[in-house]
């Protein structure tokens, strides 16, 4: 098409194309993403709380695990700014460090998820056929018990522990991430763009790995967030019950636990409220993030809701 | 309807055959003897001075034999409703387990009715007045609802209404010596179904807000619009009904959430339902009771997740025909 045909807009894009300045799609979905509000501010929030946690041991004097006597129970004071717990810990130290065990928790879990998910996806969408049948039945099953439950069970197996936390909730939740993998694939498999390629005699491999996977990258980093955020949830949910890390080690959901006990529930907020408020400020930063980059990266999927 | 019936069943073969492989390795994590989980404590406890009636047990059970056998023995005695005993109690899974079921199904049935009850007409009027002050409102209470913990939920529900302002009780299904009293027993369901039903909530109304505001952007709502009709009436008679089909799946979606908060609710409010059991399971160390606990959700789930196709497929009579895997 000639250029003169075009309106000015769309020439003076055709010329920076081929000029080669045109923007970039990373820049674009940056573009994008700066300009949602509530995920820039998540993402702002996100960062101080993480700084603090990777800090903790310069910013604090104080350690989560040495007990003071002279603080057993005691409400916020100048020396402890969150006051002390029942076994006389700082409240503070333990959110801090707490929020560390959260943040790698959640990273950690979804790290797995994420690698199983996406190579079983990879495999049952590039195999097809019978190992495809076979997979996608294997996703049946984990989807149809309930996570939380899954957990628990593999749990009481293994035993409680960081370790055995971030394992279990990443052998729990590959499944939907295998789905989503072999769905985009499949329907990459059908794009112009890749029939386009098999036209003019790319090989099947180079396919792949040139054009299907880079395009999975968007959903894949949206899953991977809102992951997070469910994995943080699900380390403070099971170190509520009991099943998580194991004391002395800080965890929010523990001194959450602690509420359970009537007298901490009526007249000692400091020792618990401090941590329910860290966890929910965590994962709605997280959410927001997720919500901005689905926005960024996957915009079809947004645009429906 | 038929085809589409049977395949949906056929399907669900496979995955309950997989249930049942998945509660049998966790039963077979069982420390020691596998015939503590198989048998009564009292029997084995008599047998036990008998080395010989103790081999033919095993014999009996398939013990001696390989895995698979091993796995068809259990899977038929499991199907003949015995599920073996609880390692930590001595008592009959059955025995543990029924009792429990009861508790749970009307938690998460009034859970549920709390989350339709909210989580509908929320999401209706979020998509009506779409990107105005009422949606923003409501998103952000969802977002709240959906990035607190349950029991950080349930625990400031307990401080301000069982505590501050002691309008309900706290915990337990029921007050000890009013078990007949109606009014006692359902202000102890008010609390947990309220907290477990309102996080639900959250979840169906982004649900219903996004179908809901795909079925409102169809052309035959401008249609409807200028034939002149009042906006209540497209709005209620065109867009809701449409909107609704995809929900009906969702709910079914729900169950599984419904479950896992069903776990921590239990816990935070002391009801004796099967979520605590399966935390007490787990505590204890006690894999044949959890397994239990594994074939029965992962049984009920499964049906729940069939009913609801079939659901939507009846009030959706397109889906039986383009959804073909």
């Amino acid at each position: 098409m000639a250029a003169e045909t075009l309106a000015p807009a769309e020439a003076e894009r055709a010329e920076q194309i081929v000029a080669g300045e045109h923007e970039g799609l990373v820049r674009m979905a940056v573009r994008r993403f700066t300009r949602h509000r509530l995920a820039m501010l998540g993402l702002v929030t996100l960062v101080t709380i993480i700084a603090i946690a990777a800090l903790a041991p310069v910013l604090l004097p104080m350690d989560p695990i040495t007990p003071d006597y002279e603080n057993l129970g005691m409400p916020p004071s100048a020396a402890h700014l969150l006051g002390g717990d029942l076994s006389g810990r700082d409240v503070l130290a333990r959110v801090i460090y707490g929020t560390r065990v959260s943040l790698i928790a959640g990273l950690g879990s979804v790290v797995v998820f994420v690698s199983i998910g996406t190579a079983v996806g990879l495999i049952a969408g590039s195999l097809g056929g019978v190992a495809d049948q076979v997979l996608m039945r294997i996703t049946d099953i984990f989807l149809s018990i309930p996570p939380l439950l899954l957990i628990i069970v593999f749990i009481s197996i293994v035993g409680a522990g960081l370790g055995s936390v971030i394992a279990v909730i990443g052998l729990v939740y590959w499944p939907q991430t295998a789905r989503l993998v072999r769905g985009q694939l499949l329907g990459l498999r059908e794009a112009e763009f890749v029939t386009a390629s098999r036209v003019i005699g790319v090989r099947e491999r180079e396919i792949v790995v040139r054009h299907m996977i880079p395009n999975i990258f968007g959903p894949l980093t949206v899953v991977a967030t809102f992951g997070v955020a469910s994995a943080i949830l699900l380390e403070a949910a099971l170190s509520f019950l009991g099943l998580g890390v194991k004391p002395p080690t800080p965890s929010l959901g523990e001194m959450i636990a602690s509420a359970r006990t009537p007298s901490v529930l009526q007249e000692q907020p400091w020792v618990w409220l401090p941590a329910g408020i860290v966890i929910a400020l965590i994962v709605m930063s997280v959410n927001f993030v997720g919500d901005g980059l689905r926005d960024a990266l996957d915009p079809k999927a947004s645009r429906r809701g | 309807m038929g085809a589409y019936f049977i395949r949906r069943i056929l399907i669900a073969i496979p995955v309950l055959l997989g249930i049942t492989l998945l509660a049998f390795f966790v039963v077979s994590m069982t420390p020691g003897d596998p015939l503590i989980s198989r048998m009564d404590p009292e029997t084995l406890a008599r047998m036990s001075a008998n080395p010989e009636q103790l081999e033919a047990m095993r014999r009996q059970l398939g013990l001696d034999q390989p895995v698979p056998v091993q796995y068809l023995r259990w899977l038929e005695g499991v199907v003949q409703g015995d599920l073996g005993y609880s390692i930590s109690t001595g008592r009959a899974i059955v025995d543990e387990i029924g009792p429990r079921i009861g508790p749970s199904i009307t938690l998460m049935l009034l859970a549920a009715l709390v989350a339709l009850a909210f989580g509908l007409p929320a999401g209706i009027l979020s998509a009506v007045h779409q990107y105005g002050k009422l949606d923003y409102a409501l998103s952000a209470l969802t977002v709240f609802l959906v990035s607190t913990p349950t029991f950080v939920l349930g625990l400031v529900a307990i401080y301000l209404f069982g505590v501050s302002l002691d309008w309900l009780p706290v915990g337990e299904m029921v007050t000890i010596g009013k078990e007949d009293d109606l009014l006692d027993r359902l202000s102890h369901y008010i609390l947990p179904a309220l907290i477990l039903g309102l996080v639900n909530a959250a979840l169906l109304m982004r649900y219903t807000r996004a179908s809901m505001v795909e079925a409102l952007g169809a052309d035959y709502i401008t249609t409807a619009e200028s034939k002149g009709l009042a906006y209540r009436i497209v709005v209620i008679r065109h867009g809701l009904r449409n909107a609704l089909i995809p929900v009906i799946t969702v709910l079914a979606f729900l169950m599984p959430e419904l479950i896992a908060g069903a776990v921590v609710t239990e816990t935070v409010f002391n009801w004796p339902g099967l979520g605590q059991l399966s935390v007490k399971a787990a505590k204890a160390g006690d894999p044949s009771l959890m397994m239990g606990i594994v074939l029965i959700v992962g049984t009920a789930v499964l049906i729940a997740s069939i009913v609801a196709d079939l659901a939507y497929s009846i009030a959706d009579p397109r889906i039986r025909f383009d959804r073909g895997r």
